[in-house]
């Protein structure tokens, strides 16, 4: 790019550069040579809501534009009226959810008395959680309590979690444990 | 001058030696300025400032209506100038040529003034072009010389300016546009004014210059090099501001040093077609 004078009043922004021309003349090869030897790294930033708990604060995620919208830092939003840019630990871990070499990307098995974790098949999981569930609620099924009223209910298995699921996925989950007679339905924070 | 301003353009010095010959200008006139201070009168006029403006919208003056000592600016841009040619330098020559056009035609330095705050960038140039003179030296001697009014200005009215319901791209104070912008603790952007240099908040994911606030449409690019400063733009109206994180540059200087040392993001913002806010 050759700078003239009328070039450097557009891209010089303030007056503060007109010093640069008051001590070289119009001399800004050095810079433009300089500006030359960065590498530059563009980025965008969009907002989203923290998955972990229900206070809903507000993350600004930093995606990079060549490595195919990598998320290349997370931050609490400061513009949000509910957390104003702070955030938990938890929270202020977000990137952690992505770049992560220890994230589990499989259901993982640990056979009783083996001290070793292995990887299985998500069909695999489901289907032995569900045998499970039913040996033991078949198991423990109480159809009436001491005073003879109908109560249809198991005592040996709970329900935890999620302050990440949202009520779409809260009704169908609630729906089922009803459904298969667990009185223990938890979420796994309270806050 | 304050020694740690000195010492902040020493630090700046030997992290960019590529501005020492700027720096070192620059640093010569900020100790002029506050070596003639205590001379220098500034009458600040009685001005009603109208509440309702704000909330309006509006900011409290516009740029060729601010009460302004304009006596007092041309007799430091006069003293400037003087203070200029007495050094041995490479420019003097113009410099010199100029010093006498405001010895001899007193409305000179008014009408360089008016155009100066009426952004008229062709009289700027022309009137500069005459006596010799780089245009941006013109803009910048005729900043410097209206400084400390303005900053007289700043301090009278400040309290003025509701700070809270402020949400637009423009100084609340003088409706120019922001010339740098930077985040401060926890994130919160500010937007710095080009020409009175009042700071004042506004939303990060939105541009200034046009309120564009789609995420797809904004973006930033960075040097990896250079870590704490960044450029952000708008696609839609194809304008910039670089910026400063607070939260990552140590013993950062005042923005307009740092405006200055980053001369070379500006020249990589105008290689990716983006412009300036002022043109």
């Amino acid at each position: 790019m050759k700078v003239n004078r009328r070039q450097f009043l557009k891209i010089s922004v303030g007056t503060a550069a007109g010093v640069m021309a008051l001590g070289l003349g119009m001399d800004l090869k050095p810079v433009k040579s300089y500006a030359q030897t960065l590498k530059i790294r563009f980025a965008k930033e969009t907002t989203t809501i923290c998955p972990y708990c229900a206070v809903g604060c507000s993350i600004i995620v930093h995606t990079s534009k060549g490595a195919g919208g990598k998320v290349i830092n997370t931050e609490g939003d400061p513009d949000h009226p509910i957390n104003e840019g702070a955030l938990c630990s938890k929270g202020a871990a977000l990137s952690q959810l992505v770049n992560n070499k220890d994230r589990l990307v499989t259901p993982l098995y640990r056979k009783s008395y083996s001290h070793a974790w292995q990887k299985v098949s998500w069909d695999w999981a489901l289907y032995r959680i569900a045998l499970n569930i039913k040996k033991t609620r078949d198991a423990t099924f109480i159809r009436k309590n001491s005073k003879g009223q109908v109560v249809n209910r198991t005592e040996a298995i709970a329900s935890i979690g999620s302050a990440a699921l949202d009520n779409e996925e809260c009704w169908p989950l609630q729906a089922m444990m009803r459904a298969m007679g667990l009185v223990y339905v938890e979420h796994q924070a309270r806050i | 001058m304050s020694d740690e301003l000195s010492d902040q353009i020493d630090r700046l010095i030997q992290k960019r030696p590529i501005y020492k010959n700027a720096l070192s200008i620059y640093r010569d006139l900020m100790s002029f300025l506050r070596e003639i201070e205590p001379e220098i009168q500034y009458v600040m006029k009685d001005e009603v400032v109208h509440d309702i403006k704000v909330k309006e919208g509006f900011p409290l003056f516009s740029r060729e209506d601010l009460p302004l000592d304009l006596k007092a600016a041309s007799s430091l841009f006069k003293r400037l100038l003087e203070h200029l040619t007495s050094k041995k330098r490479k420019d003097k020559e113009a410099l010199e040529k100029t010093l006498d056009r405001v010895r001899t035609d007193s409305n000179w330095v008014k009408s360089v003034i008016t155009a100066f705050l009426t952004n008229d960038e062709t009289t700027i140039v022309k009137m500069a072009e005459k006596v010799d003179l780089e245009p941006m030296v013109l803009k910048f001697l005729t900043h410097m010389a209206l400084r400390p009014s303005l900053n007289t200005l700043k301090e009278s009215v400040i309290e003025k300016i509701q700070k809270d319901s402020w949400n637009y791209g423009y100084c609340p104070l003088c409706g120019s546009s922001p010339d740098m912008a930077y985040l401060g603790e926890e994130g919160k952007r500010f937007l710095h004014c080009e020409l009175c240099g009042y700071e004042w908040y506004y939303p990060r994911l939105k541009c200034p210059f046009c309120e564009n606030d789609e995420p797809k449409k904004l973006g930033y690019f960075e040097s990896e090099e250079e870590e704490g400063f960044r450029v952000d733009f708008c696609k839609k109206c194809n304008r910039y501001i670089k910026t400063l994180d607070m939260r990552v540059i140590e013993a950062p200087a005042p923005l307009e040093l740092e405006n200055l040392i980053t001369l070379h993001l500006d020249m990589l913002a105008h290689d990716q077609g983006f412009k300036n806010p002022q043109s």
